[in-house]
């Protein structure tokens, strides 16, 4: 099919195995079905991935895809999505991340790159319009990812786009990451260790064609005309000073701060690891994404102790991990382990949950220096945050363990540890505590990657509406939030930042996609294609899972159980009747049975048809 | 001689300037057609924008070496180029001490910042303010 604008058209396949590599033609359904990013990843997995592959086995494919908005004149356009069946987590794995490979793939011709197989030796691929290679990365294996990415620009130079991992990704650590141009992070659920598998170090891309769009010069009004909307909003100033780092604070405040391993949710240090402190002490550089008029990119300098001098790029999550959650209240220290993670690669939301479900476990006697290899992990260890990071990235004696995620550690430890350890599906929960924020549980509980808050941040929502409200309201309020952070923006592909935090409207961003494809679609289309994207990736973990139930969808038993002990709600915990309530209205209004599968009409309903024999293969009965 | 300015210090690396360049001389998205180029550059020891633009030298080398009088100097100082003289040899880009004559794959013609004439888009497009004319 020939676009108008947005779609370049193309397919790259690289089979690693083989050494070969082809070009396939976008088709109509995949376009206009699935328009990019996640829509394009599950679909493509759903149809070649054989049912119960090893993520980590050649027969996996790991899929890095823009949409038909990636790089054009829109704001903060400039993110990808690197997807897989996760190992982390054995269900649908992504994640975005802001780099330049975002507009310089679609510049080198293609809207998406498909890899397969797996090469018997260290390798990265080189893109360019005119060629393809694969290339040796023997030099560039062992490297921290920070370092190969400068190594390969010695070659390249620093106009190119890149993906790169370190030696966690390589050691196949199920917390690793995918990295890009020193600080930015994308897929979580062990997207690392699937280019790990593959002896894929990297990726260099170079593009020097022209993004194509239909009606430039509306594209081109509608971007001066959103640039002037962000820039006059009266909350622009302190977000390009602090950007997510303000919600330290702000968490603080509405006492979601993940502490002590989402014990509390309240920190007494809070504000020597806040945005105010980083602003004024520490931030010396801002950095920004593609055609990002409100960067958020905080580059900041330890300043003090053994760590003065060390760099990083923080963000609210990173240093909320790594600091309150782990009883740790030094930005220096934040800042050094935040670097760590980087040139890892290990995925720093995950990797400070595992150091904190570590500490809990010491603190409460489940294990002890004996099992730590004499790490002593009380709360506020900053030299036992610090080995420990490196024990698992190279899967050193307690780091292996730790290394396969909170999930399967806990399982293995059995007992207690397993309420403890803070994951939905396997992915570890990101920043935000929920002992007293049931509607952002369930935002968790029902996110479709694991409990990652790029789909479930609805937690000021939810304070809007009142924390306490049980009501289906609440829910179809969450299912709108999915459709647009989950659905709109990971497809097209977009950063959600200029819509959530300075309110540029939606319907700015429906113009500007039909302004870029020629196309004429409405807010409702997208939803449509949204939820026939969350339908096709619930049926992807239910195919993998051989099974569903509600069991899935629930949050850790700690928030149920062990109620805050700080902070003016102290007392509170999750009530486990409300949330079910919940999860039942989420299901309905889904259309999903009561053990959380999609019903045939609803699948019908979205032209998903084939998903329904698929799932009877597995013996499902669907309603 | 005024030319663009650039602050490291404001500037977020966003490439929005590229864009306006390639928009406002050939109309396309594609920041590899750019005649000002931005490059953020990191190491483990730190990261730092930097801007490669033409700095609109008074002798300027460029309009010596054209063969054909395609790159000249306006009234007020500005690189002009005129297209329609080029033959596309680039002893420009060769000629140019600082290398801030670019080329592009696709494109018989060397990109020099014209300074649109006095009033560039670049710096308008900014929105960190980091361009400046002076």
């Amino acid at each position: 099919m020939e676009f108008k604008g947005g779609w370049v058209g193309k397919i790259l396949r690289v089979n690693l195995t083989e050494g070969k590599i082809k070009t396939q033609n976008l088709s109509k359904d995949l376009a206009l079905n699935f328009i990019g990013g996640r829509g394009f990843a599950i679909k493509i997995l759903w149809d070649e991935l054989p049912r119960g592959i090893d993520p980590l086995s050649p027969e996996n494919k790991l899929i890095v895809a823009t949409g038909p908005v990636t790089g054009t004149l829109v704001p903060s356009s400039g993110k990808i999505v690197i997807a897989s069946k996760s190992p982390l987590t054995g269900g649908y794995g992504d994640g975005n991340i802001g780099s330049l490979i975002s507009a310089k793939l679609k510049m080198a011709g293609y809207d998406a790159i498909v890899i397969e197989g797996a090469s018997k030796t260290p390798v990265y691929l080189h893109i360019t319009p005119d060629s393809v290679e694969i290339k040796k990365a023997d030099y560039l294996w062992n490297k921290g990812a920070i370092d190969a990415d400068v190594e390969l620009r010695k070659e390249y130079g620093f106009d190119v786009g890149t993906l790169v991992i370190g030696p966690a990704g390589e050691n196949l650590v199920k917390i690793s990451t995918v990295m890009s141009e020193f600080g930015r992070a994308g897929g979580r659920p062990g997207m690392g260790a699937v280019f790990g598998s593959k002896k894929l170090k990297a990726i260099v891309c170079e593009g020097w064609k022209d993004i194509p769009v239909a009606d430039l010069d509306t594209v081109v009004k509608l971007y001066k005309e959103a640039v002037d909307f962000l820039k006059k909003s009266p909350a622009y100033g302190k977000w390009i000073r602090q950007g997510t780092m303000m919600t330290i604070e702000w968490s603080q405040e509405a006492s979601v701060l993940p502490t002590y391993n989402f014990s509390e949710g309240f920190f007494e240090g809070y504000s020597k690891v806040g945005g105010e402190i980083m602003d004024k002490e520490y931030k010396v550089l801002r950095k920004g994404c593609l055609f990002c008029p409100m960067p958020c990119g905080n580059v900041c300098i330890a300043r003090k102790g053994r760590y003065a001098g060390v760099w990083g790029e923080l963000d609210y999550e990173n240093v909320a991990m790594f600091s309150s959650n782990l009883g740790i209240d030094s930005m220096d220290a934040v800042i050094k382990m935040n670097f760590m993670a980087d040139q890892l690669g290990l995925e720093a939301i995950s990797a400070g949950s595992a150091i904190g479900f570590a500490m809990e476990l010491y603190s409460k006697g489940i294990i002890s220096a004996k099992d730590t290899g004499g790490l002593k992990l009380e709360y506020g260890n900053v030299d036992a945050a610090i080995k420990l990071m490196e024990m698992i990235a190279y899967k050193k004696g307690f780091g292996d363990l730790l290394a396969e995620g909170v999930r399967a550690a806990a399982e293995k430890i059995g007992g207690k540890a397993i309420e403890i350890a803070m994951h939905v599906k396997g992915l570890e929960i990101s920043a935000y505590d929920c002992h007293a924020a049931p509607g952002m549980a369930l935002a968790y509980g029902t996110s479709p990657i694991g409990a990652h808050h790029k789909d479930a941040w609805f937690i000021a929502w939810e304070l809007k509406m009142g924390r306490d409200v049980i009501s289906r309201e609440k829910v179809e309020r969450l299912i709108e939030m999915q459709r647009i952070r989950g659905g709109i923006f990971e497809t097209f592909t977009v950063c959600r930042l200029p819509w959530i935090e300075l309110g540029l409207g939606l319907d700015y961003y429906v113009k500007a996609f039909n302004a870029i494809t020629g196309l004429n679609f409405t807010l409702e289309d997208h939803y449509r294609v949204a939820d026939r994207i969350y339908n096709l990736i619930r049926a992807f973990w239910i195919r993998e899972y051989g099974e569903w139930s509600r069991k899935y969808d629930y949050p850790p038993e700690k928030w149920f159980k062990e109620p805050l002990t700080k902070g003016p709600l102290a007392g509170r915990k999750l009530d486990k009747e409300k949330y079910d309530q919940l999860l039942s209205y989420y299901y309905e209004a889904r259309g999903w049975d009561e053990n959380g599968v999609p019903k045939k009409e609803t699948l019908k309903k979205l032209g998903l048809d084939y998903v329904i024999s698929e799932l009877e293969k597995i013996g499902l009965t669907l309603r | 001689m005024s030319k663009i300015v650039f602050n490291p210090d404001k500037c977020s690396g966003c490439h929005i300037c590229e864009e306006a360049c390639s928009y406002s001389h050939f109309n396309v998205i594609n920041i590899s057609k750019s005649r000002i180029k931005i490059s953020t550059k990191f190491s483990s020891k730190g990261v730092v924008h930097e801007a490669r633009v033409c700095l609109q030298c008074d002798n300027a080398p460029c309009t010596k070496v054209c063969p054909t009088g395609a790159l000249s100097k306006s009234e007020k100082g500005y690189i002009v180029f005129n297209e329609e003289k080029c033959t596309g040899c680039f002893l420009c880009a060769k000629a140019c001490p600082y290398g801030l004559i670019f080329t592009h794959p696709e494109l018989k013609i060397p990109l020099v910042c014209d300074m649109c004439g006095g009033d560039p888009v670049c710096v308008k497009w900014c929105p960190m303010g980091a361009l400046e004319v002076k």
